[in-house]
This record gives structure tokens, C-alpha cells and sequence, in this order.
């Protein structure tokens, strides 16, 4: 007999039985059948709307078992359509290593990420199961991508010969019969859902668009691609990703393809639900400050790009309520990614972020939305209209501050990240800024390098590969994922300098109180930054700051400062003053033990850089200033101290202007 | 006695934690800290303070539990 403790584990045990079961791999591998195109046109006549008009000849063959006047019919109607622009991708330039690529995968190598593998034999099909050189799930969704595809295309549009058009058709219709869709919520690299999205819009569509018609394609991949598209729509309409920026593309692939295919019978619902997501999804997932909630720059490209596509796409298709809805939060996510953009036209490495060419990808952008002010910013005022008001701003939800003296490529500008965790793709990176003066990079955050469970990933995600603190015994507390309501004070530019202000409160990991703070106040003036970090804690403890400089800099200790030097000249100068002793390191490219000195500017690519490590004996208040002057501006000579509370900059020397400034450290 | 003591040590000792948790911590709790330290600081001894007051409310009927389950155990 059983209990009824035993009764409720039982049922307990059988739902959480049922959820898994809902989810899971890719199902069965399918065969090719025998007559594989009468096979595609029985799936077509069963997805296809029978009262399109144009299709009816298709159906009255395809009725009366006259399959070869059907296929007829049927390719015929779908190759005197025009596929809308806006559903395609942006074209592959003509670019020599593109060209390689594409050679490459014909001959069954890839590369993805950095990481070449062999996944099939020059001549033979590809082992789809095949991860790559490390067995990564990474390079695996790349390669259910297709994305290797338009490589192959652009050879074939550049060379002309037919058998780069046939290993395309050849890997397609492979991928097709061994991939039928599963009926449910797939991890598997085949039907993951973004890669559904990103393999149907960015590369079946491209490769139909270019391919059609053509002998060496074939009316089987023709027919297997407008076959795809419902199977592909159906599995997204059903089996999304629950949040994140993976719905945003997966939403922004459905809605492609319900308006680059309205012939099948449930093409309106795909539309108007993917619409209808993508809006609440807007609301979900981007701060009213334009900020998309991951907090990342590279994931702001990513979804904005999304949302982007989708955008064109409504307005293609004349769904002008919708596409309304969607403006004024367009410009948001796209003025956020046009002000964060560094001098040198790239964007911020904050979490989990590559160098994104900002200044480049906003060019199109501000044509599109007829906004002067990005262009300006992305042609540093070349062109456009200068952005009205100071160049310096805080964006309150996402707690990012950006502080610039002037636009242009050799402007000043700080980074300062004092908002939450970001929803996903975090770094422990609260309180860290990255600097550039003069347009030079100098203080850099580390990026994302890789996705793994490994000392690496730990080490790139964590607050060692930041310019923050860490501590022995007190854990930086980890803010919430989202933010509430929008913070304030966060910047001030009543004063001569623009000055930015957060905290962190810091976790006593043996009482579990948080009893300590970090607090730490930037400063930007023409041609310096100023840091003024003050640490309470209510116990003894050694604080380890660290500072990572880009990678082209080489530091050289002199006396109690650091010369900071590019192709060997003297660019910049990097000085402290405290209220307590540390032990200062350099450490650059160390990869055993503590992992440190690593800077990755892409996925999959490290390079080492220079980190200065200032170490402290047990201490309960430290207060710390921290100064970077640029050596391209003659700014003379450089002293800061502490007096009484305040924190005092004082510049000076021969035929330098005497100047001070102070700081109360909050 | 034991269930009852044991339940006065859980409350006190979790409102306690409670009020040591919201000393310590006051003035350092920014704009983007409130969810993690409702999680981290008030949730557990929270948790703790019911526990212990539940002990407290029932622990007759669990000791005669208890103590039922003792009388059945065979000491020889």
C-alpha cells in the first residue's frame, strides 16, 4: 500500500516526466523517398491555399495524378514572383575571403568561428552530425545554419560554374530528407529554433531567390525550398524560444516568410502572430531609453537588426498599423546603439559583446530613418547634423553612462556600466568603464571570447576580466536582471568636468550581510579621466583593483607611475593615490593559474593585453583615485591627492595652465 | 519541550538574521539591488521566522507524533 507522501512523489515525478517529454532532439532521420518530387508536391498541395489565384492548374493536375503538368504549373507560378527585398538578408560583398569560404564548403571544409572542420568528403554529402574540431554545439548550429550556402552562391554568381549551384542543391535536398521537422520543442542543432530562423531567411531564401530555374539547382531543391518554407513556419509558429533576442529573429524569419509565401493556407495567422509577439516582445524585452535588456552591444545589433527586418518587412507589406507601433521604439534601440559608439566607430565590449563596427552599421540606419544626428555621430561630423545637447548621456534604465568632451574620431569618451545584470549573455562587470582619450583605446573590457564551461568562459565572464575590484573575503553582490524603474543621479555635467557616480554593495561571505560598499565616481575632462573609488567594509579585508589596457598599448613603470606607450612613442601617462598601500603587478597573456591579461575582440579569438593588478594588505576603508592623461595633449604636469574628504586633481608646470579640480568621494 | 524550544530558537533566530541582514545593509541597497536582496537577505530568515513559528503552533501534535513513532521503535 502506498503512502501518501509516496503518492504525491509519484504524481510529482510523472508531470515533471511530461514537461521533458514535450522537448527534446531533433526525432527520427528521415529517408529520401523513392519518387522524392511527387512526395514534395503531395506536402505543397496539402499546405497550399487552393483558392489563390494562379495555383489552380496546379491543383487540377496534381488532382487528376498528372504530377509532371503540376510541378509544371506549380514552379511556373512561383518563378514569376517577386521575392520582397526586404525579406532577404543584406548581399555578401565580393570579398576574396568570402570567395575561399565558399570554396571551401564546396569541398566539404568549413569554418565557423574561427574553427575549421572537415564535415564531408570533396564529393560526398555531409556527416550533418559532425561538431566540428572540438565537438562543439556552437560550430554544429553553424552548420545547420546553411549559411555557407550564400558562400557557395556568391562563388557560383562569380565564377558562373555549374557545379557550386549543384553541391548546394546537393546539400539542401540531403539536409531536407534527413531533417524531417519533429513535432515538438527541439534542442537539437537541426530544429533548434533560431537556427530554423536563421537557415530559412539567410539562406534558403537567397539561394531560391538567385537559383530558380536554373538546370543545375533542379526542380527537387526548388520544390524542397517552398516546401521548406511551411515546414520551417510551422515548427517556428509552434515550438519558439519562450523570450530573449532568439525570438526576436525567430518571430522576424516567420513574418518573412508568411509575406514572401502568401499561398499557403496559414500564411495570414504565421503573419499576424509573429506581428503580434514581436510587438509585446518590443515591450518585454527593450528599456524605454532604447536599451535592449541583455545589456550587451553586440545583442543590441543583433536584436535591433531583428526588429529592423521585420520593420521593412511591414512596411513592404502595407501593415502600416503595426509598422507605427513599431517607430518610435525603433529610433530608441538605434539612437541607444548610435551614442554609445565609441571615437573609432566601434561599440562597447559590455557582457557578452564582440567589437561591433557601430559607426559602420548605423550609416544605412540613418538614411532609412532620415535621422542627421546618427550621421553625424557616424561619420564623426563629417557629414549630417550635429545631435543637440551635450555629447555626454545617461541612459537610466539600462544604468549606462556615457561621457564624451567632444564628438569626432579624436573625442574623449568613458563607458561607465552601473545598471542591472542584463536578462541574459551577463558579465559580473557593474561598476566597470572602458576609456578612450583622444580617440585612442586605453581602458578596455575584455569581451565574450567564448561559450563554455571552462576556466576561460569563467574567466572572461567574471569581474577579474573587468576594471573593477575584487576582494578576499566580501563577494561584489550581483544586481537584479532588470531594472524597475530608471536610476537616478547617475551623471551630473553641472561643473567643469562630466562626472559619472554608482555603487556596489559588497555580500560578508562568511556572515552572508552585506556589509560593505563600493562606490566609485569618473570624471571626464579634455584629455584625462579621473577615478576616485571609495571601498567601506565593515571587516578587514585585501581589495585587488584591476586594470585592463588595450591590447597595442605597452606599460612601462616609471617611479610611481606608468608610461603607457603606442609604436614605442609615449601616448599616455596612468597614475594613483591612496589611502592605503598596494602591491602593483603587470600581467599580460597568463594562462596558468589565475587566468589574466586576455582581451577578445571576437568569438572564438584572444589576444593578451596588459593589466595592471594593485593588491592590499587587509584594510576596512580605502580610498583610491586613479588618473589617465593623454601625452597627445599638452596638459602639463599631473598631481592628485586626498585632503581632509575631497579628492584633488591639480594640473600644472611650465607653460601649463594651472587648473584643480575636486572630488568628494560619495 | 524539545520541538518547542526548537521552534522559539528558529523564529528568534531568523528575525534576528532578519534584523541583522537590514542594519547591515542600510544605505547600500541601490536602485538595482532591491530583487536580489529580497531574495538573498530577507527571504531566508523569513523562511526561517515561519518554520519556527509553525514548530511553535504545532508542537503538540508533532511531538505526540514524534513520540508515537519513538514508542514503536524496538530498544531490544
Amino acid at each position: 500500500m502506498l503512502t501518501r507522501s509516496e503518492i504525491v512523489c509519484a504524481w510529482a515525478l510523472l508531470f515533471f516526466v511530461s514537461l521533458l517529454a514535450g522537448c527534446g532532439g531533433a526525432g527520427e532521420r528521415g529517408v529520401r523517398p523513392a519518387d522524392a518530387r511527387v512526395a514534395l508536391l503531395d506536402e505543397l498541395a496539402a499546405e497550399l491555399n487552393p483558392d489563390i489565384s494562379g495555383l489552380e492548374s496546379f491543383f487540377v493536375f496534381w488532382e487528376a495524378g498528372d504530377y509532371v503538368n503540376a510541378e509544371g504549373a506549380l514552379l511556373q507560378y512561383f518563378r514569376e514572383k517577386e521575392i520582397p527585398e526586404e525579406a532577404m538578408p543584406t548581399p555578401l560583398p565580393v570579398d576574396q575571403s568570402i570567395l575561399i569560404r565558399g570554396l571551401d564548403a564546396w569541398r566539404g571544409k568549413f569554418a565557423f568561428q574561427g574553427r575549421e572542420g572537415r564535415a564531408a568528403e570533396p564529393d560526398g554529402p555531409i556527416d550533418w552530425e559532425y561538431k566540428g574540431p572540438d565537438a562543439s554545439n556552437e560550430w554544429s548550429w553553424f552548420l545547420h545554419r546553411h549559411a555557407f550556402f550564400r558562400e557557395i552562391l556568391l562563388l557560383y554568381q562569380v565564377k558562373g560554374h555549374p557545379e557550386f549551384a549543384e553541391r548546394i542543391r546537393d546539400y539542401l535536398t540531403d539536409w531536407f530528407w534527413a531533417y524531417p521537422p519533429p513535432d515538438r520543442f527541439s534542442f537539437s542543432a537541426s530544429w533548434r529554433a533560431l537556427e530554423v530562423a536563421r537557415r530559412y531567411v539567410d539562406a534558403w531564401l537567397p539561394v531560391y531567390e538567385e537559383l530558380r530555374g536554373t538546370e543545375a539547382f533542379g526542380a527537387e531543391a526548388e520544390m524542397a525550398v517552398i516546401a521548406g518554407a511551411a515546414r520551417h513556419a510551422n515548427y517556428l509558429r509552434n515550438h519558439h524560444h519562450f523570450g530573449g533576442n532568439h525570438l526576436i529573429t525567430e518571430m522576424m524569419a516567420l513574418a518573412s516568410i508568411a509575406v514572401v509565401w502568401p499561398e499557403f493556407s496559414d500564411s495570414e495567422e504565421w503573419l499576424s502572430y509573429a506581428v503580434e509577439r514581436s510587438l509585446e516582445e518590443m515591450d518585454r524585452q527593450v528599456y524605454p531609453d532604447g536599451a535592449h535588456k541583455e545589456l550587451a552591444n553586440h545583442y543590441q545589433w543583433i536584436a535591433g537588426s531583428s526588429f529592423q527586418r521585420l520593420y521593412s518587412l511591414l512596411i513592404a507589406a502595407g501593415a502600416a498599423e503595426a509598422a507605427e507601433q513599431m517607430r518610435p521604439r525603433m529610433e530608441k534601440i538605434w539612437d541607444y546603439y548610435a551614442w554609445v559608439t565609441r571615437p573609432n566607430g566601434t561599440g562597447p565590449l559590455n557582457n557578452d559583446s564582440d567589437l561591433e563596427p557601430n559607426a559602420d552599421q548605423l550609416l544605412s540606419l540613418a538614411e532609412f530613418y532620415d535621422r542627421e544626428d546618427w550621421l553625424y555621430i557616424a561619420s564623426n561630423g563629417e557629414e549630417g547634423e550635429r545631435p543637440s545637447g551635450t555629447p555626454s548621456r545617461v541612459f537610466p534604465w539600462a544604468g549606462h553612462v556615457v561621457l564624451r568632451t567632444d564628438w569626432g574620431s579624436e573625442g574623449d569618451w568613458v563607458f561607465f556600466d552601473c545598471g542591472p545584470f542584463g536578462t541574459d549573455h551577463q558579465q559580473r562587470d557593474q561598476l566597470h568603464l572602458s576609456a578612450s582619450l583622444g580617440g585612442r583605446n586605453f581602458l578596455v573590457d575584455s569581451g565574450r571570447y567564448v561559450y563554455r564551461d571552462d576556466p576561460w568562459a569563467e574567466y572572461f565572464r567574471g569581474p577579474r576580466a573587468h576594471n573593477v575590484p575584487t576582494f578576499d573575503r566580501f563577494d561584489r553582490i550581483v544586481p537584479d536582471p532588470e531594472a524597475r524603474e530608471p536610476q537616478k543621479d547617475l551623471l551630473d555635467q553641472s561643473g567643469e568636468l562630466r562626472i559619472a557616480t554608482g555603487s556596489i554593495p559588497l555580500r560578508d561571505s562568511v556572515t552572508g550581510i552585506w556589509s560593505g560598499e563600493h562606490s566609485r565616481t569618473v570624471a571626464l575632462g579634455e584629455g584625462f579621466v579621473w577615478i576616485v573609488d571609495q571601498v567601506d567594509l565593515s571587516r578587514p579585508d585585501e581589495i585587488t583593483f584591476r586594470w585592463h589596457f588595450d591590447p597595442e598599448l605597452v606599460l612601462e613603470s616609471v617611479g610611481s607611475e606608468w608610461e603607457i606607450k603606442a609604436d614605442e612613442l609615449g601616448v599616455g601617462r596612468w597614475t594613483t593615490a591612496s589611502s592605503v598601500h598596494f602591491e602593483v603587478e603587470e600581467i599580460a597573456g597568463r594562462e596558468r593559474g589565475e587566468i589574466q591579461g586576455w582581451y577578445s575582440p571576437e568569438y572564438n579569438e584572444r589576444v593578451p593585453n596588459s593589466v595592471l593588478e594593485y593588491r592590499s594588505a587587509p584594510t576596512s576603508i580605502a580610498r583610491v583615485a586613479w588618473l589617465l592623461v593623454s601625452e597627445e595633449r599638452d596638459l602639463g604636469e599631473a598631481e592628485i591627492f586626498f585632503e581632509g574628504d575631497e579628492a584633488i586633481l591639480r594640473f600644472g608646470g611650465e607653460g601649463a595652465d594651472e587648473r584643480s579640480y575636486s572630488i568628494v568621494p560619495q | 519541550m524539545v520541538t518547542r524550544l526548537l521552534g522559539l530558537l528558529l523564529f528568534v533566530g531568523g528575525l534576528l538574521h532578519l534584523l541583522v541582514g537590514i542594519a547591515g545593509s542600510w544605505g547600500k541597497i541601490g536602485l538595482v539591488y532591491w530583487q536580489t536582496f529580497l531574495t538573498m537577505v530577507i527571504l531566508p530568515p523569513v523562511l526561517w521566522s515561519l518554520a519556527g513559528l509553525l514548530l511553535l503552533l504545532l508542537a503538540v501534535p508533532v511531538a505526540r507524533f514524534l513520540s508515537r513513532g519513538l514508542d514503536r521503535v524496538d530498544t531490544e
